[in-house]
């Protein structure tokens, strides 16, 4: 592209700094044998927010002769410009088109990305479906949490990792190289790929279905696995990390070092799919982490570190690594945050300390509002526990305070939404009950309520989604027990969005179909308000002779089976059926740190949590 | 102590928002470990200011800007290590010790110098560029719409910000203007719309591209300045 087609782009754009390039710390590679496109189907300030990505930029480029660039969604206006000007999808480090590459991965986050994975191929000019590519075209794959069920994107993949990517990539990568070395077609290269584990080819599978929908999918060729067994990298404190991590000109949304401290969770909280996918649980040492602070900082010259995890304030060393990163990091006038604190790890003399640095407001995730549904879904934090929080940092002089809950879970009673409303109102007068003096002036606590979404390979993987009349007259039920909260707010969200969404994380390989209608009829940037067409997303559906209704409130069998079966992400199937009977009687379950619920099964005997 | 600098700004750097340069600046001063010092309160950022905001999407050969160090650093010592970490279209030059009693930069700024490369629509030759810049050095005003903060359009004259207009350089497809224009801390030439009551007089649509080749300021030893009375 030349730089006059460029600056005529830009001159049409909104933020012409998504696409420029040029941060400190971007690798450009001249010589490379192998170019890899590393894409993100979202705007730049959030897919550079992206951990993996930062991550697997580095993996990639540290390999010898490979050079890995980036590629964002463009909003509208590019992708407009990029139209009308003829032009292709470019990358940011060389604005070479994506066609021109060998490999272009995409990182799958969220299910209401997928029309933007569409809208890049088109702008990049790379035919849709892996069937139509021949070898004149790159490598299309993927990657990303969405992974574990990939079947509503499988005909647009021609490999899909799934787990962790660090030793999966470099491998497929080699696997490439090797392929071309030796001339080999299309099909050799893609058993190449099905040998490495972790990696799905979904062109070698089969999915049947009958009347009642979805019954089976099996392997088409003995190069192909029966089921892909999830990748999961054993050693997270020796595995490489983000290198010289990127400085972005523009704001991103998590615009500051993070530090992976650990992956994976061991709370075990029945909906949250993180949970299950990410286990076993490892932890990075202190050790490691103060180094890589240090040396992050001194790299990038951001002026604040996030401790990143599921539920940091878990990690088995925090009381020793806290006090030290915070001392080494206050002599370079650097704030610690600690995204994911749970309420009952949460420590006052810590809170304080932050406050010294920059105050931020608090977050708390009850999730829902009585003992009773908090037990059903093992969110094992009492109203004691959250009223004990919120009390510590009022008394430290925060105001602002977030509460996260969900409604339309498994079991609800009108009874459970309203108890969201009463613990809102214990926090509201534990504020205003406290002397003037002694706390800040006004209140805001903020209550976000979000719908909830059955996930494939969790506890209520079965469950069905609450309809959007239902939702609708909880979220009114809220509205009205809310007006009483002094100082509270409420936050919610129509409900359709999240229905495609429980629609597509639970969906079966007819959704490409669905996925292609829908970008037809110019679906894209669907979890932007702005840009949601509910009406299209529905008549895409028709048109496929299939309802969202039937994927997102159905209620699926125990023993049904599910499209996502061939996926083992090491947490087997009998360990999920459990917690669901579990979670039907309130029963909960123990945190693994309390002693090992045995989620693994034989094949995984020697996996071990927190090495 | 505090230093004074002029940042280059090329390439890519063009096209970040004030804020994204104010941004990359000063993680560019913490990467190069310089010794500085902050603002009270709540967020505290480091004392640093640029002396003017330069629009998005045009480059600059000397954006001046002054910061306060804990301690003293020789300018040139202050160039070379952040010139080791800025990114790819950044440069530092021209480093100096701040006379002790300057409040701010900004307060001091009169006027800058611009380079616009102009490309318009239909072609235009050098005459007709240069009697179009003629009529509208001679007229008493130059009206055009602004954009007020609410939104709303307003009428403004922009005449007598615009001290000097020259038509450098013409190939009959584009052409090249020095333009010397008011700059201070309350406005000044808007470069755009020069560049588009310039066209409505050619009667074309077209593009252009801007740097600011140099600002210039009023009482600052050591800073350019365009002499006393001029163009006031």
């Amino acid at each position: 592209m030349t730089q006059e087609v460029f600056d005529r782009l830009l001159s049409r754009v909104e933020k012409p700094a998504r696409y420029i390039g040029g941060e400190y710390n971007m690798q450009v590679k001249d010589e490379a044998d192998l170019r890899f496109a590393l894409c993100f189907p979202d705007v730049y300030e959030i897919g550079m927010s992206h951990l993996g990505s930062r991550i697997l930029y580095h993996v990639l480029n540290d390999m010898d002769g490979v050079s890995c660039e980036r590629c964002f969604a463009p909003w509208t206006d590019m992708e407009q410009a990029l139209k009308e000007a003829g032009e292709e999808l470019f990358t940011l480090e060389t604005r070479r088109p994506l066609k021109s590459f060998d490999i272009v991965g995409f990182s799958l986050l969220y299910e209401m990305c997928y029309s933007n994975v569409l809208t890049m191929l088109e702008l990049a000019r790379i035919p849709f479906l892996s069937r139509d590519r021949g070898m004149d075209y790159p490598l299309v794959v993927a990657g990303g949490p969405c992974a574990v069920n990939p079947e509503p994107i499988a005909p647009f993949f021609d490999a899909i990792v799934i787990g962790d990517g660090e030793e999966a990539e470099p491998e497929l990568v080699n696997a490439y190289r090797a392929s071309r070395a030796a001339g080999e077609d299309k099909t050799r290269l893609l058993e190449r790929l099905a040998a490495i584990p972790g990696v799905y080819v979904p062109g070698f599978y089969e999915a049947e279905y009958d009347e009642k929908g979805f019954k089976a999918i099996r392997p088409l060729t003995d190069k192909a696995p029966e089921t892909v067994k999830r990748r999961v990298l054993r050693n997270l404190d020796a595995a490489p990390f983000v290198g010289r991590q990127l400085v972005p000109h523009m704001q991103i949304v998590h615009d500051r070092v993070a530090l992976e401290v650990m992956r994976g969770c061991t709370r075990g909280c029945r909906f949250c799919q993180a949970g299950y996918i990410y286990r076993p649980v490892r932890e990075r040492s202190e050790g490691t982490l103060l180094s890589q602070a240090e040396e992050l900082v001194a790299c990038t010259g951001y002026d604040e570190v996030s401790l990143l995890s599921l539920s940091t304030g878990d990690y088995s060393h925090l009381h020793d690594l806290l006090p030290q990163v915070m001392d080494r990091m206050e002599k370079k006038r650097v704030s610690v945050a600690l995204p994911s604190l749970r309420i009952d790890s949460l420590l006052k003399e810590e809170l304080e300390k932050m406050q010294s640095v920059r105050k931020a407001g608090l977050t708390f995730a009850p999730e829902a509002g009585t003992q009773r549904m908090r037990d059903v879904i093992n969110k094992n934090v009492t109203e004691e526990d959250l009223l004990r929080a919120c009390a510590d940092a009022f008394a430290s002089g925060w105001t602002g305070v977030k509460l996260y809950f969900m409604i339309g879970l498994p079991t609800e009673t009108d009874e459970d939404v309203l108890g969201i409303a009463e613990l809102a109102k214990k926090v509201s007068r534990l504020f205003y009950a406290m002397p003037k003096e002694k706390r800040g002036k006004g209140l805001r606590l903020t209550v976000s309520v979000s719908t909830f979404v059955p996930k494939p390979h969790t506890a209520f993987q079965w469950c069905a989604q609450d309809e959007p009349e239902e939702i609708r007259r909880k979220q009114r039920l809220l509205v009205g027990a809310m007006k009483g909260v002094r100082g509270g707010e409420l936050h919610y969200h129509p409900s359709f969005l999240s229905v495609l969404e429980a629609a597509f994380s639970r969906g079966d390989r007819r959704l490409g179909d669905v996925l292609v209608k829908a970008h037809e009829k110019g679906c894209r940037f669907d979890s932007w308000s702005e840009h949601f067409k509910p009406d299209a997303w529905n008549e895409a559906f028709q048109e496929c002779g299939l309802t969202v209704e039937e994927y997102a409130h159905r209620q699926r069998a125990i023993d049904e089976p599910l499209p996502w079966d061939h996926v083992d992400v090491v947490v087997t199937a009998a360990y999920l059926k459990r917690e669901y009977e579990r979670a039907l009687a309130a029963q909960t379950t123990r945190d693994c740190r309390q002693g090992c619920n045995g989620c693994f099964g034989r094949a995984y005997a020697d996996y071990r949590c927190f090495a | 102590m505090r230093i004074i600098a002029a940042l280059h700004e090329t390439g890519r750097a063009a096209y970040l928002s004030h804020l994204d340069m104010q941004r990359t600046l000063q993680r560019s001063l913490r990467r190069a470990d310089m010794p500085l010092l902050y603002s009270q309160g709540f967020n505290p950022h480091p004392l640093m200011a640029f002396a003017g905001a330069l629009a998005t999407g045009a480059e600059s050969q000397r954006e001046w800007f002054d910061v306060r160090l804990d301690g003293d650093i020789a300018p040139a010592d202050f160039e070379a290590r952040l010139n080791a970490v800025l990114p790819e279209g950044m440069a530092v030059s021209h480093a100096m010790a701040a006379p002790e009693d300057l409040s701010t930069l900004t307060g001091h700024l009169t006027a800058a110098r611009y380079t616009l490369w102009v490309r318009p629509e239909k072609a235009v030759s050098a005459v007709e560029v240069g009697s179009a810049l003629d009529k509208l050095l001679q007229s008493e005003e130059i009206m055009v719409q602004k954009r007020t903060k609410s939104g709303a359009m307003v009428p403004q004259n922009i005449r007598p910000q615009l001290y000097e207009a020259r038509l450098r350089d013409s190939d009959g497809v584009s052409f090249t203007l020095d333009v010397l224009g008011e700059l201070t801390a309350g406005g000044g030439l808007r470069t755009e719309a020069f560049v588009n009551v310039l066209l409505d007089l050619l009667g074309s649509a077209g593009s252009f591209r801007c740097r600011r080749e140099e600002m210039y300021f009023d009482g600052v030893p050591g800073l350019p300045s365009l002499g006393k009375g001029k163009h006031e």
